[in-house]
């Protein structure tokens, strides 16, 4: 689906088209729910969270401007804040940055690639959010570095920073069985 | 490109190149082709790659996207009389040209009590009050029949 496309039925929905709004869903309903699965590693929690993304769309689609972003970067910078207010309400945020608590040389990469996919996503669910949601969106969702930094409203070069520690926690989490 | 700038990449991006940004992406495309050391950069960005492929998030949200529908046809459901009023008092992109509603709601009160004020008798005045009345009455009953 074009830009150009998903504008028209944005502004379809806006008007209160349900078959546009169904059309959207049917194309960004998994990704978007993919990504807050990956934040929360929760089933249930991740259904909840994208059903309120959609619903925000169907109840705020006026609020989306094709000209700033595309639809997908929009969606995921609604997911991306419900999960922040979600682990902030439920009080998971993760303190601190294990990365600054190792030292030492990097694992070895043949350590890296015996691990079991349950401990990467017990890794992963020990990054700091921002860190975690960077990771995501970059590695697994396909979006670009520009659309990333505007989500987490931060410089490309700082969300590069975010994601370089991002890998480098990950790998001394897995090569260390979970631990810092 | 250098050593540290393609290494600083693969930090941030792994081994990936369509993850790469764009505008870097046929640069380091060709310097990983030329030079040797890049290639154990690449493969330890690999190893993590490889390793996070293998978080799998479900893809199946049939279910899900039912429920959503519903929830959005239910909540389109005929708004009642009280909601009907509300949208269209306050619409949802209310641009300036729609202001004049909430305006005419919040005056209607004064003009309510314009008409009604003038729609009122005239409160008597003590000032005129009837004295011609009285005096007259008065002086009927002073004049005796003369016998």
């Amino acid at each position: 689906m074009t830009d150009d496309v998903e504008a028209v039925l944005v502004e379809q929905v806006r008007l209160g088209d349900q078959r546009a709004f169904a059309e959207i869903l049917a194309a960004h309903l998994g990704p978007v729910n993919r990504y807050v699965y990956r934040m929360t590693a929760n089933t249930t929690e991740a259904e909840d969270i994208t059903q309120e993304v959609f619903l925000r769309l169907w109840t705020q689609a006026g609020r989306f401007d094709p000209q700033k972003s595309k639809l997908s970067t929009w969606l995921h910078n609604i997911a991306h804040n419900l999960c922040v207010d979600h682990f902030r309400k439920n009080g998971r945020m993760v303190s601190g940055d294990p990365a600054e608590e190792t030292g030492g040389d990097e694992p070895e990469a043949s350590l890296i690639a015996m691990i079991e996919a349950e401990d990467i996503k017990a890794a992963v669910m020990q990054l700091p959010e921002r860190q975690r949601s960077a990771l995501l969106m970059c590695h697994y969702q396909g979006l670009s570095n520009k659309e990333v930094a505007e989500i987490l409203d931060i410089s490309v070069s700082a969300l590069e920073s975010l994601l370089a520690r991002a890998r480098r926690t990950l790998k001394t989490l897995l090569a260390n069985g979970g631990s810092p | 490109m250098n050593l540290k700038q393609f290494s600083d990449l693969l930090a941030a991006y792994g081994a990936e190149e369509t993850r790469w940004p764009a505008e870097i992406r046929d640069e380091a495309i060709r310097y990983r082709r030329e030079q040797p050391e890049a290639i154990e950069l690449v493969h330890d960005a690999q190893a993590l790659d490889a390793a996070l492929q293998r978080y799998e998030a479900k893809d199946d949200v049939s279910r899900l996207q039912s429920r959503i529908l519903r929830q959005v046809q239910e909540s389109s459901a005929e708004p009642d009389i009280v909601d009907r009023i509300w949208n269209w008092l306050v619409p949802e992109r209310a641009a300036l040209g729609t202001l004049w509603r909430p305006a005419l709601v919040a005056t209607l009160p004064l003009l309510i009590g314009v008409v009604l004020g003038g729609s009122l008798p005239e409160p008597a005045d003590p000032l005129n009050d009837s004295w011609d009345d009285e005096i007259y009455l008065l002086a009927l009953g002073e004049e005796e029949p003369q016998q």
